[in-house]
C-alpha cells in the first residue's frame, strides 16, 4: 500500500480543504489535466485509502499516473456514463453512500450542483467535479464548498506543479495557491537523460 | 413415492417453445420444450396447488386457447393423448400407432398386417415384434405403458431460494407490482437470514397472461440480504425493463447464486462503513461492463499495464511505478506533427489539434519495445519499427505531455510522433 499523505504538502494545504463533507469544483483549461492532478492530490491528502468512484463519459484516467500523484488505485473504481447526467447521477449515488466521487463533466446546472452538495452532506463524502470551463460561467453555483481554476505551473520533471486560483470558497478569501505534486515515495530519478535540454 | 404425472402441451400455431417452457415454470419447476410443437411438464405433486389436474388444465387452456393437452402417467402416453386422443378419454390403447412417435415406415408395415391401434400392438408377442420390426416399436410401446424408462431432459429448475406469488386478477399498475416486489423481497430475505446466506444475484420473473416471461436481473458487489435495498433496486429497474402487457398473473423472486453471509449484531457501537450499498446501486444502474476496478498487468506497454476487473474482485495492492506516468492516457495515441532534431533528440515543438506547443524542456527517452515474442515475425517491419521512445515534455504554458516517437531515424518508415498522455 501507499503512504497516503505527502507530509511536506499537508501543512501548506488551505485548512478548509480538509473539511470533509464537501464538494469542490475544479476547472482547467481545455487540453490539460491539471484539475485531475489537484483532484489526485486532494484525495491522497484528505481521503486516504477509502474508496473513490471516478466517473466520466470517457474515463481516460490512467491508474499508474494516479498512483504517481498519490492516490492508491486499489481504492479506485472507474465508471463510464452515457452522458453527463448519468455521470452526475452515479457520482451522487457514490457520495450518498459515503464514498468519494470524482466526476468529469462539461455541462453542470445549478440543480445538479445542489444535488451533489446535498448527497455529499448526507453521506459525508468528498466530491470533486472536474470541468474544462472558463473561470466564469453563467451557471456558477454557490452550492459547492469551493471553486478553483487550475493551471499547470512550471516545475521540475519529478514534481509537477499546479497554480490554483481560488475563485470561490465558503469562509475563505480568494487567492492563488501553488501546489506541488510529489511522488508519494522516494523514487529514483526516473529518467536518465543528461541534464534538461532547453529548447527555445 | 408419488406416482409421476406428465402433462403434454401441443400448440396449434408455431410458438417460441423455450420461452413457453420458461413461462410454464409458473406451474411446475420441471418443464421442457418438446419440439416441434409442444412443451412437456412434469406436474407430479403440483396439481393440488391449482385445485387438481382439471383446474391446472383449465388454467393452461385459458392462457393457451388453441393448444391441446393431456395428462398421463408416462411422458410418452401424455404426448400421444395430447395429439391423438379425445378429450376426457385417458385410454391410450385406442390411439393410432402414430401416437407412439414412430416413423412412417414401421407404421405402414404394421398396417399391412392389420395393426392400426396401440391396443392391437400390445397383443402381438414382443419377441416377434422386435425380430420383425426392430427395437423401436417395442421400446416406444413399453415407454408408453410405463414398462421401460424414458429420459426427459428438463430445463434448469428454479433455484431453491425462490418466493412466488400468484394473483386472482392480473396486475399491471406499477404500484401493485412494487408492493409485490417489496413483499417477496421481505419473504426471501427472511429465509436467507435464517440460513445465514446472502444473494449475489437475483432474478425477478413476471409471468404475463399472454405467455411472455420478462425478467429483471440484479447483480450484487457483495452478498446481500437487505430487503429494503433489494426492493429499491428492483423497483428502479421495474419501470424501464418490464412491460406488463395485458397483465401479470404471477411474480417470482429467485436467488440463483448465494454465498454465506454471517449475522451481524445491530446497534453495538460504531460500525465500519458499508460501501457495498452504493456499489450495488451503481452496478445495477450502469451494468457490469461500465463499472470496473483496475489491477496491474505485467506489461511495459502503457496501455496494457492495467487490466479491468469486476467490482466484486478483491482489490490488489499496486506496485510502485518506476517512472512518471501521466494522469490521463489517450487511447489510442494521437498522431501529432512534431519538430525534433535527428537522429533521436527530444522534440522542440509539436502541433496537437491545430495548436502549436513550443517546448521548454523534455526528459527522456524511456524506450519501450514491443513484446516481440508474442507476435509473429514480419520481415518487412523489423522490430526497430515498433520501438517507442517516450519523452515527458513541458510547453511554454507549463502544460506537460507524454510524447513518443515510433520507429527510428533512417528506418524503413520515417519516425512518427504520437501524444500518449497528459501529466498536468
Amino acid at each position: 500500500m501507499f503512504s497516503c499523505a505527502q507530509p511536506a504538502i499537508a501543512p501548506a494545504f488551505p485548512a478548509f480543504l480538509h473539511a470533509c463533507p464537501a464538494v469542490h469544483e475544479l476547472r482547467a483549461p481545455a487540453g490539460t489535466a491539471a484539475h485531475a492532478g489537484l483532484a489526485a492530490l486532494l484525495l491522497g491528502v484528505v481521503w486516504g485509502t477509502r474508496p473513490v468512484l471516478w466517473v466520466s463519459t470517457m474515463p481516460d484516467w490512467y491508474p499508474p499516473g494516479l498512483a504517481w500523484a498519490g492516490v492508491d488505485p486499489a481504492c479506485c473504481l472507474f465508471a463510464q456514463a452515457r452522458d453527463d447526467a448519468e455521470a452526475l447521477g452515479a457520482a451522487e449515488v457514490a457520495l450518498r453512500g459515503g464514498m468519494a466521487g470524482v466526476v468529469a463533466c462539461e455541462a453542470l446546472s445549478r440543480l445538479a450542483a445542489k444535488r451533489l452538495a446535498l448527497a455529499a452532506k448526507q453521506g459525508g463524502g468528498l466530491g470533486l467535479v472536474l470541468r474544462h470551463a472558463p473561470a466564469q460561467t453563467r451557471e456558477d453555483s454557490t452550492a459547492f464548498a469551493s471553486r478553483w481554476m487550475v493551471h499547470p505551473a512550471p516545475g521540475s520533471p519529478h514534481a509537477p506543479a499546479l497554480r490554483a486560483e481560488l475563485l470561490y470558497a465558503k469562509g475563505a478569501m480568494p487567492g492563488t495557491y501553488l501546489f506541488t505534486l510529489k511522488e508519494g515515495w522516494d523514487a529514483e530519478a526516473p529518467l536518465s537523460l543528461p541534464g534538461l535540454r532547453r529548447a527555445g | 413415492m408419488q406416482k409421476r404425472r406428465f402433462l403434454s402441451l401441443a400448440c396449434a400455431e408455431p410458438d417460441d417453445l423455450a420461452a413457453l417452457a420458461l413461462w410454464c415454470q409458473a406451474f411446475t419447476p420441471l418443464t421442457t420444450p418438446d419440439p416441434p410443437d409442444g412443451v412437456m411438464l412434469d406436474i407430479t405433486g403440483c396439481a393440488h396447488l391449482f385445485s387438481g389436474e382439471t383446474g391446472l388444465m383449465a388454467r393452461l387452456a385459458a392462457r393457451l386457447p388453441s393448444a391441446r393437452m393431456a395428462v398421463a402417467d408416462t411422458a410418452a402416453a401424455a404426448w400421444g393423448l395430447a395429439r391423438y386422443g379425445k378429450p376426457g378419454n385417458p385410454d391410450i390403447l385406442l390411439l393410432p400407432l402414430a401416437a407412439l412417435r414412430l416413423a412412417p415406415e414401421p407404421i405402414a408395415r404394421l398396417r399391412r398386417i392389420g395393426i392400426r391401434t396401440i391396443g392391437q400392438l400390445t397383443r402381438l408377442p414382443r419377441g416377434g415384434l422386435v425380430a420383425g420390426y426392430g427395437q423401436t416399436p417395442a421400446l416406444r410401446l413399453a415407454q408408453a405403458l410405463g414398462e421401460a424408462p424414458e429420459v426427459v431432459r428438463f430445463i434448469t429448475a428454479p433455484p431453491e431460494w425462490r418466493e412466488a406469488e400468484s394473483f386472482m386478477e392480473p396486475l399491471w399498475l406499477p404500484g401493485q407490482l412494487q408492493a409485490v416486489l417489496a413483499k417477496l423481497a421481505a419473504r426471501l430475505c427472511a429465509r436467507l437470514t435464517a440460513a445465514t446466506l446472502g444473494a449475489t444475484s437475483l432474478t425477478a420473473r413476471f409471468y404475463r397472461v399472454d405467455r411472455a416471461c420478462p425478467a429483471i436481473h440484479l447483480a450484487f458487489a457483495a452478498p446481500c440480504r437487505d430487503e429494503a435495498q433489494i426492493a429499491k433496486l428492483l423497483i428502479e429497474k421495474l419501470a424501464q425493463e418490464i412491460d406488463p402487457g395485458f397483465g401479470i398473473e404471477a411474480v417470482a423472486l429467485e436467488a440463483p447464486l448465494t454465498e454465506p453471509l454471517a449475522l451481524v449484531q445491530q446497534d453495538m457501537g460504531a460500525k465500519p462503513p458499508d460501501y457495498a450499498r452504493p456499489l450495488n446501486t451503481l452496478l445495477n444502474r450502469l451494468g457490469s461492463t461500465r463499472i470496473w476496478r483496475v489491477t496491474p498487468h505485467a506489461s511495459h506497454i502503457p496501455e496494457f499495464a492495467t487490466e479491468r476487473v469486476t467490482v466484486k474482485a478483491r482489490p490488489v495492492a499496486w506496485p510502485k511505478p518506476h517512472h512518471p506516468r501521466p494522469l490521463r492516457l489517450l487511447n489510442p495515441p494521437v498522431l501529432v506533427t512534431a519538430i525534433a532534431p535527428v537522429p533521436d533528440d527530444p522534440p522542440v515543438q509539436f502541433t496537437w489539434e491545430s495548436k502549436t506547443h513550443r517546448l521548454r524542456w523534455a526528459t527522456g527517452p524511456e524506450r519501450i519495445a514491443r513484446d516481440w515474442w508474442a507476435h509473429p515475425h514480419d520481415s518487412t517491419r523489423p522490430e526497430a519499427e515498433k520501438i517507442r521512445d517516450y519523452y515527458q515534455v513541458e510547453d511554454m504554458e507549463a502544460a506537460r505531455f507524454w510524447l513518443f516517437r515510433a520507429g527510428l531515424h533512417e528506418g524503413v518508415a520515417a519516425p512518427r510522433w504520437y501524444l500518449h498522455g497528459l501529466f498536468a
